[in-house]
């Protein structure tokens, strides 16, 4: 049962970071292998320069960091995708890995080596039902995740920009030919992903820290994606849950030391096997 | 770009250039750098197969330079293989784990692929790291042989620098003869239109693991020289992160022209040895560089070659017209 | 950052200003720098900025200043390799201070043995000494020291159930090892051995596997930021338990990142910031006034491997570096400002005791002294 609620508690995580995967990958059909150290950041912007340096509480700390990231979201699709916008996409691949071990190293100059400790909402308080605990902010975490998970949902089916980005991400030059501005679409997916990671950051800053090795929760989220299946939102919180199932499942049951190794194994299979991931909708992935 | 004379040319200037390096070069610390730089040039010649010409972002080349790196170890140390027959059974052994990845690649494409080798090289790092029955674990492998000629050893680092850089010009002239060949062709069709090329009648799947093999067989070889020349070796040094510099390596130097890749290789290991005074900011000034070729430059240092050789074609041909009008 | 340049500047500003233009004598330093454990690379160079003022300010070394040249290891053999290559033949120094990394040491071993350099290591793991390698001393607790003191101290508590909980990394590897012959030569086993891997921030599956073997004591052996998490998630799921940390969970950083959790740890230590020694006091004041936190084990710890090797050359009268070892060897009961005295043995270790401690009310108090003997 703790291993359940372990699990779950982990999974809401990569859970979250692939929603920004996901977000990303159906307006602009690329994907942002920087998104682990944009949460990174986040939670640097979060930790160390607003909470600790500036001692904002929780709310304005997270509304800033918020709009801090989202304007260096559209920064950044300017410099790393903008320029590549009809290269192969391999270039894109490559552009936000170098991306990400830039953003990685400048932290660790600007923030310095220490991990960055902030306690949140809730510190290190927990709940304790029938000898399972679990600590507020994961409670919390999972409530952020489905809330997000209920907005990108409706952002994407009902609104008119959320449409338009569907229709920029399947084909560019159609979408233009009918109107919509795509570079605008293109500069409003980054901000908000950045968004998403921001949140991210902040959420995961009080139970993992903040250093250079949250950023690895961007592999994990990756798989998240993989797992649930690209184009669906629902898909990527579902996968991010089995993710993190997996790993406390394997860890407990077959081997802690391999249980990351365990989480690629299954990762590679779902590539292989059904690419199209748990909930298998059809959408082509034509990367 | 593909050029194959100039293509030789290059080769030929390079690796001149390299064997005067070593007597020119003094200080005994960018001596043994020099080595280093060699032995990634046989790796990078390896990747050049498999992403230079094939196209295929392979984000697990520290799994295949890990692998090749144990199996000479182990073989020369715990089953008292003689450093000869250690070589070829490592080069040959990354040989069949480029098979091994290989067959995944038969449904997978671009960053579906990337990702797999990622996985591969992480799974193979953790397997080095903790399988310590076999491998030694965390703890790595001490007292590796350095090669021989019969009797004589090259524990001199000059020798070993000019055997390296033998080693390294002959595979360089295999990976220059594959290119040429029909091999060749299919390996850039697939790179340039997988679609294109499958349409043609070329066999894309089978092209592709053809290029991990070949790929793998090179490393191999690169690997064994690796831990022959530090004599230790243990597990945490094989990780995404070099996986990523040698795929900076050959983008760098530019993707599909080999004299690009081998230069990225030799600047690429040099550079961080002469940015050492950077210290912290190093890292983060690679990530800006790279960023920069990615974006500015994507034909890396050959791009920049070629364009600076149109350029004077251009020029001496306009002339022409002038002086003819 | 720019701290570390104001200070390298306000350093070689002190060294040009105080010793006249000699050419100076190089000692080489070696520690992470960028990387995973960067972390401990900064302390180490925060300990040798110091150390290169006070040997300057006391009028260098032989009438020449000296100056230390600290190289990036990245914490990996690689690194570690072409480091100690560029600081033996570019910069010619005496000896190598470092790595804290006991696999990078290992790396350098066959180098250090071949051009006869002295390497003072920090690296915890027993084959660094047990190599045999004449050039090669150790300033810093050994993980055999550490593992017996540790479960020496539990049983005499009356403890008798352990569980152990260790990195995937050499030093947890190592660490393991010599929790488990320590408490073997006490006629126990641990009843529940875990492991986890560097970076890893979940530990939930593993501290329930130990919880089910219903310990009364867990061991865990690994480095400080997996450790401050380690704590939390103890705290939630194992509150009963008596928890033995490592070394890290004294550093003033960890108990930070802790929030509290490490409250009734206990841990062996070659340090604590709370010794009351006035020379252990003076130096923490001192650094705290210049880095703004108090220092931790690395720093002070490559702070008295630099004092003691220009001590040696002071004693020796010369660089020549078989001469130096020699009087390096010949050091005994220096006392260092990590509170302990040094004496180097046969085997070139310099450590012969260490400090308990328990973390009380966020502070890392040290509860008595321990020596080998």
């Amino acid at each position: 049962m703790q291993q359940i609620v372990a699990g779950l508690a982990l999974g809401s995580i990569y859970g979250l970071v692939a929603l920004g995967y996901n977000f990303i990958f159906n307006a602009v059909g690329i994907v942002n292998l920087a998104q682990g150290d944009f949460v990174m950041l986040g939670g640097y912007i979060y930790g160390g320069t607003l909470t600790l340096l500036l001692g904002l509480p929780f709310l304005p700390a997270l509304v800033l960091t918020a709009i801090a990231m989202a304007i260096f979201g559209i920064i950044s699709q300017r410099i790393v995708y903008y320029p590549l916008r009809d290269a192969h996409p391999r270039m894109v691949m490559l552009s936000t890995i170098a991306l990400g071990i830039f953003l990685k190293n400048i932290s660790l100059i600007a923030w310095g080596t220490y991990p960055v400790s902030v306690s949140g909402l809730f510190g290190q308080r927990g709940l304790r039902i029938a000898g399972v605990s679990i600590l507020y902010q994961y409670i919390f975490i999972l409530i952020c995740v489905i809330i997000l998970l209920a907005i990108q949902q409706f952002f994407f089916k009902k609104t008119t920009v959320g449409k338009s980005m569907r229709a920029v991400a399947q084909d560019r030059l159609a979408a233009m030919l009918m109107g919509i501005d795509a570079y605008k679409m293109i500069a409003i997916t980054f901000a908000y992903s950045s968004t998403l990671a921001a949140i991210g950051g902040v959420l995961l800053a009080p139970v993992f820290m903040v250093s250079q090795v949250l950023a690895n929760v961007g592999l994990k989220g990756f798989a998240a994606c993989v797992i649930g299946g690209w184009g669906d939102i629902t898909g990527a919180v579902i996968g991010g849950l089995v993710v993190g199932l997996v790993e406390v499942f394997s860890a407990s049951y077959i081997s802690s030391v391999y249980k990351d190794a365990i989480v690629f194994a299954i990762l590679i299979g779902f590539l292989i096997f059904r690419p199209q991931g748990i909930l298998g909708r059809a959408t082509e992935v034509s990367l | 770009m593909g050029n194959s004379r100039l293509r030789n040319i290059c080769l030929v200037i390079i690796f001149v250039l390299l064997a005067c390096a070593e007597p020119l070069i003094t200080s005994r610390f960018y001596k043994f750098v020099l080595a280093l730089a060699v032995i990634n040039v046989i790796m990078v010649t390896g990747l050049h197969v498999i992403f230079g010409l094939t196209g295929q972002i392979f984000m697990g080349m520290a799994g295949f330079w890990g692998i090749g790196s144990y199996i000479l170890a182990l073989a020369t140390t715990k089953m008292g293989l003689g450093f000869w027959p250690a070589l070829i059974l490592s080069s040959v052994g990354v040989g069949f784990m480029g098979v091994v990845l290989g067959i995944p690649t038969l449904r997978l494409k671009g960053y579906y692929l990337s990702i797999t080798t990622i996985g591969f090289g992480e799974i193979t790092r953790f397997i080095l790291m903790n399988w310590s029955a076999v491998t030694g674990g965390v703890f790595g492998v001490f007292n590796i042989p350095r090669p021989h000629f019969g009797g004589f050893v090259l524990t001199n680092d000059a020798h070993f620098y000019y055997f390296s850089l033998a080693l390294a010009a002959i595979l360089a002239v295999v990976a220059a003869i594959l290119e040429d060949s029909k091999y060749g062709t299919a390996f850039k069709g697939v790179r340039d239109d997988e679609l294109a090329a499958d349409a043609i009648g070329i066999d894309s799947t089978g092209i592709k693991v053809m290029a991990f093999v070949t790929c793998g067989l090179f490393v191999g070889i690169g690997a064994g020289l690796y831990s022959s020349l530090l004599t230790y070796i243990s597990p945490e040094v094989f990780t995404l992160e070099e996986s990523f510099r040698f795929v900076t390596m050959v983008l760098v130097g530019g993707i599909g022209f080999l004299p690009g890749a081998i230069v990225g290789a030799v600047v690429l290991t040099f550079l961080p040895e002469m940015l050492r005074f950077l210290q912290a900011w190093y890292l983060a000034i690679y990530g800006l560089i790279v960023l920069g070729i990615v974006i500015y430059q994507p034909g890396g240092i050959a791009g920049a070659l070629q364009g600076f050789l149109e350029r004077r074609r251009l020029a001496r041909g306009e002339g022409k017209q002038y002086g003819t009008a | 950052m720019r701290r570390i340049v104001g200070v390298v500047l306000a350093v070689m500003l002190l060294a040009t200003c105080s010793v006249n233009a000699a050419e100076p004598v190089y000692i080489g330093a070696m520690g992470a720098i960028t990387g995973g454990s960067a972390i401990s690379g900064e302390q180490a160079s925060q300990g040798l900025a110091l150390a290169e003022e006070d040997i300057n300010a006391a009028g260098g070394v032989l009438g020449r200043p000296v100056k230390i040249i600290m190289e990036d290891s990245r914490g990996l053999p690689t690194g570690g390799v072409t480091a100690a290559r560029k600081l033996i033949f570019q910069d010619n120094v005496v000896g190598i201070i470092g790595c804290h990394q006991s696999t990078v040491v290992m790396a350098i071993e066959p180098l250090i043995r071949q051009e006869g350099v002295i390497c003072m290591a920090k690296g915890s793991a027993d084959m660094i000494t047990a190599a045999g390698n004449p050039w090669i001393v150790r300033v810093r607790e050994y993980d055999t020291l550490a593992a017996s003191a540790k479960v020496r101290h539990a049983i005499d508590k009356g403890y008798t159930r352990f569980a152990i909980f260790h990195n995937t990394d050499q030093f947890g590897e190592g660490g393991r090892q010599n929790l488990i012959d320590a408490l073997a030569r006490h006629g126990l086993e641990p009843v529940a051995v875990e492991a986890h891997n560097t970076g890893d921030k979940d530990f939930t599956a593993q501290l329930l596997n130990i919880r089910r073997a219903d310990p009364e004591v867990l061991i865990v052996w690994t480095h400080g930021d997996e450790h401050a998490l380690i704590c939390r998630q103890v705290a939630q799921l194992l509150p009963d338990v008596q928890y033995y940390g490592s070394m890290a969970i004294t550093q003033w950083s960890s108990i930070q990142m802790a929030e509290g959790t490490s409250e009734g740890a206990y841990t062996t230590s070659p340090y604590s910031y709370l010794n009351p020694d006035p020379d252990v006091q003076a130096f923490v004041k001192r650094h705290e006034e210049r880095y703004g936190r108090p220092p931790e084990t690395f720093t002070v710890l490559y702070y008295d491997s630099a004092m003691m090797l220009a001590e040696a050359i002071r004693r020796a009268g010369t660089t020549d570096r078989a001469k130096v070892l020699e009087e390096l060897k010949n050091i005994k009961g220096w006392k260092g400002v990590s509170g302990i005295e040094y004496s180097f043995d046969e085997k070139g270790e310099a450590f012969n005791e260490l400090f308990i401690c328990r973390i009380e009310n966020q502070q890392p108090v040290i509860i008595e002294k321990v020596s080998v003997n």
